[in-house]
């Protein structure tokens, strides 16, 4: 089986997408030979109450529950995420907590960011962060989104010794603050040379730190997978970027 | 990455053949330093004889040596074609000798393209080609094999497709690091499956993966991987 850690249905405004729907993904899932997926809402990235967005992913995702896990995005400097935020773990068991401050407006380092972090693992909810959703160098003029600022994650990850998290669309690892298993990269940017780099980064920071992710349907989704493929690894770890990883630190996806 | 990593390459992903070059990206494109880049390339084709096809870089500000390079590379060596990359547009009249020596040859011309959106990358690479600088000099060179670069090498992809629109006789290779879904519909739907050229630029996973995903038919494939490249092949004239 494979879990594809990183997802996205639903609509981006400065592109057309030729594919948006629950039913379009669980398509390509197909084709690919992924099984299962953590699903969310790129409509929720510039919506001013992002939390409309995580209701119409619950609604989108209802009857595809044993394949799409939902995954919410809530903005901390908006009034009621608590609230929202409770809402999307006990009544849309939506497992994990996506992050993306550039859409939203406000910094990893500020305290509504921690806070909301805070509160996610509170109840159970594992944060995802994301290094960048799209490529910036195509970047439309009115999207907001860039890399991350990576000292602002490691900052915002080390104030959380205790946690685990869900690092997405990273293209490298980070050496701080914390061991390596208590960072999940999924593999998308872990691609390049030629088809090699990914057997290198496995072999450096060992399968335990990686698990497989497309981006789709943003992105074609093969090329990770063929990578991964490609590094004729054993079994076992073969088995631990493909699924036993995401569901160790996702148990929901079991 | 070596010539030997390269095949090792071609070999995991099943690609029988391919064009390599090396440019000079960053340093100032000076004629000894072109020839060193150019010598790697020929030393790959040695070692790789059935594998590795060279594409001759060249700096066209430096008009005779350019010349001299092209005569060294492709006329006596065997290199498939030139590489030009971003020292100058592909419409300025500084490459006008080196587009109709390759006329001449009947060799393609590889040239490094793209259309960053943000202005401070375009302010990185100012003379960058676009579709617009293509179609422009393919009007001028309209028999000239012309190949646009990697249209998923970063930038506003779409914005290439509709320049390169208005040059019916440019090629567009596929490659680059932006799989963006859909690319590769929009580009057999904007320019037609048979100015298309599959392309990995560094990264077979992506290149192939594209191609994969794509919505393609079978006879489109075939043209995209190689059909379309031999028939450029075909057309040289030494």
């Amino acid at each position: 089986m494979i879990i594809d850690a990183n997802t996205w249905i639903g609509h981006w405004p400065f592109r057309a997408l030729p594919q948006r729907t629950a039913k379009d993904l669980l398509k390509q899932m197909d084709r690919l030979g992924i099984g299962k997926a953590l699903t969310g809402n790129l409509n929720g990235l510039l919506y001013k109450d992002v939390h409309e967005s995580n209701h119409e992913l619950a609604r989108e995702l209802r009857r595809h529950g044993d394949r799409l896990v939902p995954c919410a995005l809530l903005n901390p400097l908006y009034d009621g995420w608590r609230d929202d935020l409770r809402q999307c773990r006990e009544q849309f068991g939506m497992p994990v907590l996506r992050l993306t401050p550039d859409y939203h407006g406000y910094a990893l380092t500020e305290p509504c960011a921690l806070e909301l972090i805070a509160a996610a693992h509170e109840i159970g909810m594992r944060v995802a962060f994301y290094w960048r959703v799209v490529d910036p160098r195509g970047r439309h003029r009115l999207d907001p989104g860039r890399e991350a600022d990576e000292t602002a994650v490691r900052y915002a990850a080390g104030q959380f010794p205790n946690a685990q998290f869900l690092m997405l669309n990273f293209r490298r690892v980070l050496d701080k603050p914390r061991p390596k298993p208590a960072c999940l990269y999924d593999i998308t940017l872990f691609v390049g040379r030629n088809g090699l780099r990914l057997t290198d980064e496995i072999a450096e920071h060992g399968a335990a730190t990686f698990a497989v992710g497309t981006t789709m349907l943003l992105r074609y989704g093969s090329a990770p997978l063929l990578a991964l493929e490609k590094c004729g690894l054993a079994k076992r770890d073969r088995e631990a970027i493909e699924w036993r990883n995401i569901i160790k630190l996702i148990p929901a996806l079991k | 990455m070596s010539a030997d990593d390269t095949v090792r390459s071609m070999d995991l992903y099943g690609v029988d053949r391919i064009c390599c070059s090396a440019p000079i990206t960053e340093d100032e494109a000076v004629p000894g330093l072109v020839r060193k880049h150019n010598d790697l390339i020929l030393g790959s084709m040695r070692k790789h004889p059935t594998r590795i096809l060279g594409m001759c870089f060249v700096n066209p500000g430096y008009f005779r040596e350019a010349q001299d390079e092209i005569t060294r590379c492709v006329v006596d060596n065997g290199m498939t074609g030139v590489k030009l990359y971003h020292q100058y547009c592909i419409n300025e009249p500084v490459q006008f000798p080196v587009i109709e020596r390759c006329i001449e040859l009947g060799v393609p011309i590889l040239m490094h393209a793209g259309y960053p959106a943000a202005p401070e990358l375009r302010q990185q690479q100012p003379r960058l080609s676009t579709g617009a600088h293509f179609a422009d000099v393919a009007k001028r060179y309209p028999e000239a094999m012309l190949i646009c670069g990697h249209i998923g090498g970063g930038g506003d992809w779409e914005r290439q497709l509709k320049g390169l629109r208005e040059a019916p006789s440019v090629f567009l290779d596929t490659s680059g690091s932006v799989i963006d879904a859909g690319m590769i519909e929009r580009c057999v739907r904007e320019l037609g499956i048979d100015r298309l050229l599959f392309a990995c630029d560094g990264s077979m996973e992506r290149g192939l993966g594209k191609i994969v995903d794509a919505t393609l038919t079978k006879s489109q494939r075939t043209k995209l991987y190689s059909a379309n490249f031999l028939r450029i092949l075909a057309r040289r004239a030494i």
